[in-house]
This record gives structure tokens, C-alpha cells and sequence, in this order.
């Protein structure tokens, strides 16, 4: 196939890729990125409840540091507010930290 | 198209993802294939970006607004995976020539190249060009999109894409006739 010089004509060339075709693989893309799809959705899954479950460790932990620190108070038989006002400065920022962050939705206990 | 109007009704109202998704796929794969094959060139990177673009599809399926045309949608996100396997490779580089390099080493080294001269040595025009004039010109060479729609994938104004395909189609008439 020759080219004029001077007028190179693009439709010569076509749409032609030099590549072979890809059937085989292209029949099975779909399934190949599903069985992708599935994997990651699990992993997450994992990960998700591997985090509530962190979460859920911290806020024990923090309570039960939180209770063995401040004597004579039982968590059981106090009201949130009487809770609020016998806590410290830095203790109330930690509270509200953890009241705003993900820790405490719902949702992530719904697994 | 029907079919296209059916899968972004059925994203919009959210119902039966996974249909959804394969109806999409099983639909632009082949076309969005050979769209990431003519940037990334290896056999291997074009199947992998394939199944990155159409797992960040089903995963963003919902944030698909319809501002867009669908297809135009997974082109962008297909490119842009594109420019990440770039990035990874660390292809892009302050000098252009480098990124062409590589690209038309990869090509003279892929296996799967077949086809005559003529074909091989316009592909090697092609990746011979800066990265946006071998963008646009792909698009709208071979996939025959109009300015709108490669400005909706891009996101550079028309006038802006009708140069770069100007110069891009004048290089390559060059590249061709100096052979």
C-alpha cells in the first residue's frame, strides 16, 4: 500500500489496530471483574467489622478507665448529665470526640 | 438507545445493581477495551485498567447524576485509570519524549502485535504524539466522538481539543510521509 506523498490519505490506514483480536479474554471480562467486584464487597465487609469491633474495644476500655478512675460512681445508677458534669475538661473533649466519630452509629453494629 | 436508557433509569432508582452492572458492561467493555489498549498499548495493562474502570463504575454507580451521557461517564473514568497506570509506572515525565518512548518500546516488544507495516507504523505516529493531541486524537480518530462528548471526558474546551487534534493530525501525516 503506498502513500502519496502529497496527500496522505487517512482512510488507507482505516480503523485497523495492529493488535489480535481479544475474544477470548473480552468473553470473559465480565465475570472476571464480578468475581472482583465480590471480593473487594467481602474484604470490606471484613474490614468494616474488624473496625466496629476496634471501636467497640476502645469504648469499653474507655469507660471501664473511665469508671475505675473516677471512685464511688457507678456508671449503672447516674444519669448521662450527671456523667457529663463530673467529668473532667480533657475527659468531656474525649467524650465528645467519641459521640461525633463513627463509633457510636448505629448502623455499624448492625452487621 | 433503549437499552441505555433502561440501565440509567434502573441506577437512578437503585434496583438490582449487579444486573444493572453487567448489562453495562456486557455493553461498553469492548469499545472501552480497545479505548485504554490504544493508550496503554500492553496487552496485559489494557485487561487489568479494563477491570479497575469497571469496578470503580459498579462501585460509583450511584454518584452517575446523568449529567452525561453514560458511555462518555466510563470514558473518563477509563482515561483516568489510564493517567493512574501512568503515574504508577512513572511514564509521565517532564518530557513527553520519554512517555512516547516507552510506549513505542512497549509496542515493538508486545506479542500480540500483528497486522502489516503501514498499520504498525501509523500506531507508532500516533504514540509518537505529546499525551492530550494522542488522547484527543484517538478519540475522535477511532472512536468517532464528537468535540462535545471528548470535552465531557476530558474536560478541555472544545476550540482547545479541535487544535490539539489539528496538530495531532498533522503530525501524524508527517510521521507517515517520512517513513
Amino acid at each position: 500500500m503506498s502513500i502519496n506523498n502529497n496527500n496522505f490519505d487517512f482512510g488507507k490506514i482505516g480503523k485497523n489496530l495492529p493488535y489480535q483480536s481479544e475474544s477470548e479474554f473480552l468473553g470473559v471480562a465480565t465475570d472476571l471483574t464480578l468475581n472482583k467486584i465480590n471480593s473487594m464487597k467481602k474484604r470490606r465487609r471484613i474490614w468494616k467489622f474488624a473496625s466496629s469491633v476496634a471501636a467497640s474495644i476502645i469504648i469499653v476500655l474507655g469507660f471501664t478507665l473511665f469508671n475505675n478512675s473516677s471512685n464511688n460512681v457507678d456508671i449503672n445508677n447516674i444519669s448521662i448529665d450527671d456523667l457529663i458534669s463530673n467529668m473532667s475538661d480533657s475527659r468531656l473533649e474525649e467524650f465528645v470526640y467519641m459521640v461525633d466519630s463513627d463509633a457510636f452509629l448505629v448502623d455499624d453494629f448492625n452487621l | 438507545m433503549a437499552k441505555e436508557e433502561e440501565i440509567v433509569a434502573n441506577i437512578r432508582d437503585g434496583k438490582d445493581k449487579d444486573k444493572t452492572f453487567t448489562l453495562l458492561m456486557n455493553m461498553y467493555k469492548e469499545r472501552i477495551y480497545w479505548h485504554i489498549r490504544r493508550l496503554v498499548v500492553s496487552k496485559e495493562d489494557a485487561e487489568d485498567v479494563l477491570q479497575e474502570t469497571f469496578v470503580k463504575v459498579y462501585f460509583n454507580m450511584d454518584k452517575f447524576k446523568g449529567h452525561s451521557s453514560i458511555y462518555t461517564w466510563i470514558y473518563t473514568i477509563a482515561t483516568n485509570e489510564c493517567g493512574q497506570l501512568f503515574r504508577k509506572r512513572k511514564i509521565i515525565t517532564s518530557s513527553y519524549d520519554d512517555s512516547s518512548q516507552i510506549l513505542l518500546d512497549s509496542l515493538a516488544s508486545e506479542p500480540s502485535v500483528s497486522g502489516d507495516e503501514l498499520t504498525i507504523n501509523f500506531q507508532k505516529a500516533i504514540l509518537s504524539l505529546p499525551e492530550k493531541q494522542r488522547l484527543v486524537f484517538n478519540l475522535r480518530y477511532y472512536d468517532e466522538l464528537s468535540y462535545h462528548e471528548i470535552s465531557e471526558i476530558t474536560g478541555q474546551s472544545e476550540s482547545t481539543l479541535k487544535t490539539n487534534y489539528h496538530y495531532a493530525e498533522k503530525k501524524v501525516k508527517e510521521f507517515m510521509l517520512n517513513i
